[in-house]
């Protein structure tokens, strides 16, 4: 009679604890056995990776990273439909008003003073939007080319970059766009330190891997003559105060509503 | 923080308290990055996936069904957040041509191998991390929760959103490209 053998699919099943009955197999077959310890000696090698040590502050400082880059929650029925019910009443109110504006109108005299309705210009919520939007990803964005030319800038010759020159160049792809934007909302000062700054992330993507001391020391005068740094962090902060001085008024509203 | 405060601390976090959600973060962050380090084997992927999982997580946080363990919320969380880094990554690799096959050769001598040499842990972990270059995110994720997590394959494939089969054939061409990979290395133990 010939023996099934265990399929390798399987001996990887056994090998984790997913397999149950095949121990009495292994114990019989030399041949399966020969395979399984086989694979067991090469999966072993393959060890836990010893993960980084962290300090007992890191949830604070993960907290702080991320705080200022929260976004709105998702909201919930109950506030989607109050926002829509306001949203109902501020419409209904707006009828009654011009209503009202229109009867008057038609029964004044006209050398009675004229009812002013006062028509503010409604702001183009589109563009604030994606002004803020813009303003938050762009800050984000900034705080990340900030790590990077930091660490470029205090490295140390023969220092393998490639880590900083791949990051270096997703800020470069993503800047392109952010640049347009700004172009596009005519916020010219942004754009302009995005053009630089994409200028001095491309100088990091080209250099080689092992940046050599002269490497470093030209990106180094390149960063130091724009005062790069110094616009990238004031840039970042002001977006920051800015974005957050107009959710401020919104999240007294929400709250209100909600 | 006790079970009873965390799951307070929750249910203010889902009432959009920010202090709350706070409590959370320094409560997960370490356990956070052990999962995307495991799976990313990066450091900076690695921090890069916590903080984009807890980001992720506050905005769903009105999805989150209270009957759940924040934990085990926050750990599919991760592992998917590790899968975006790995394809980027995957596609930063495909797109400078880089051959992680000749990556691993690069690290595997080709001839007059030094067993002393090799047998250093510190040369073993290099080739190990050359070879899981050559996973697809999918299989890397998928072995790396089975093999370093201890995670079952059920688990992996809720964590992946595939189906169980779909996790065990990732489990088992990821061990396949190992074995065939990490195969020179097994004398020099």
């Amino acid at each position: 009679m010939t023996m099934t053998h265990i399929s390798d699919d399987d001996l990887i099943l056994a090998y984790y604890g997913e397999s149950a009955g095949q121990d009495d197999h292994l114990a019989h077959c030399a041949d399966c056995s020969a395979r399984y310890r086989d694979l067991r000696a090469v999966l072993e090698l393959a060890a836990a990776t010893d993960v980084p040590e962290r300090g007992e502050r890191y949830g604070l400082e993960v907290w702080q990273r991320i705080r200022h880059r929260l976004p709105e929650p998702e909201p919930r029925w109950y506030a989607v439909w109050g926002r829509w019910q306001i949203a109902a009443l501020a419409a209904a109110a707006a009828v009654v008003l011009m209503a009202v504006s229109f009867t008057a109108g038609r029964l004044w005299t006209p050398e009675e003073e004229a009812v002013a309705v006062a028509t503010a210009p409604s702001p183009d919520v589109d563009d604030a939007m994606r002004r803020r939007v813009l303003m938050l990803t762009v800050a984000d964005h900034l705080e990340r080319s900030e790590r990077v030319l930091t660490d470029i800038v205090n490295a140390s010759a023969g220092t393998d970059i490639s880590t900083e020159q791949q990051w270096a160049d997703d800020l470069v792809a993503a800047s392109r766009l952010y640049r347009q934007d700004a172009i596009d909302t005519r916020e010219l000062s942004i754009a302009s330190l995005l053009d630089e700054l994409e200028r001095t992330l491309l100088e990091i993507v080209h250099r080689p891997s092992l940046a050599t001391g002269d490497d470093l020391d030209e990106i180094r005068r390149r960063v130091d003559s724009l005062a790069l740094l110094f616009k990238v962090r004031v840039m970042s902060s002001e977006l920051r105060e800015e974005t957050e001085a107009a959710a401020a008024p919104r999240a007294t509203l929400t709250s209100t509503i909600g | 923080m006790e079970a009873g405060e965390a799951a307070a601390a929750l249910a203010r976090a889902r009432q959009g308290d920010s202090d709350a959600f706070r409590a959370l973060v320094e409560l997960h962050a370490k356990a956070a990055f052990g999962l995307a380090y495991r799976l990313t084997g990066d450091q900076r992927d690695a921090e890069d996936v916590v903080q984009e999982s807890f980001i992720r997580a506050y905005r769903q946080l009105g999805r989150f069904e209270s009957r759940s363990n924040f934990g085990t919320w926050l750990h599919r969380i991760v592992v998917n957040c590790s899968m975006d880094a790995l394809r980027a990554r995957h596609s930063r690799r495909e797109e400078r041509g880089v051959d992680a096959a000749a990556d691993l050769a690069g690290v595997l001598p080709s001839g007059g191998p030094s067993p002393e040499r090799l047998a250093r842990s510190a040369e073993i972990r290099k080739r190990v991390d050359a070879s899981m270059a050559l996973l697809t995110p999918h299989e890397r994720v998928a072995f790396a929760l089975r093999h370093w997590e201890g995670r079952s394959i059920d688990d992996i494939g809720s964590a992946l959103g595939v189906q169980t089969s779909a996790a065990k054939h990732a489990v088992f061409r990821a061990v396949k490209k190992m074995r065939a990979a990490l195969e020179p290395l097994k004398e020099c133990r």
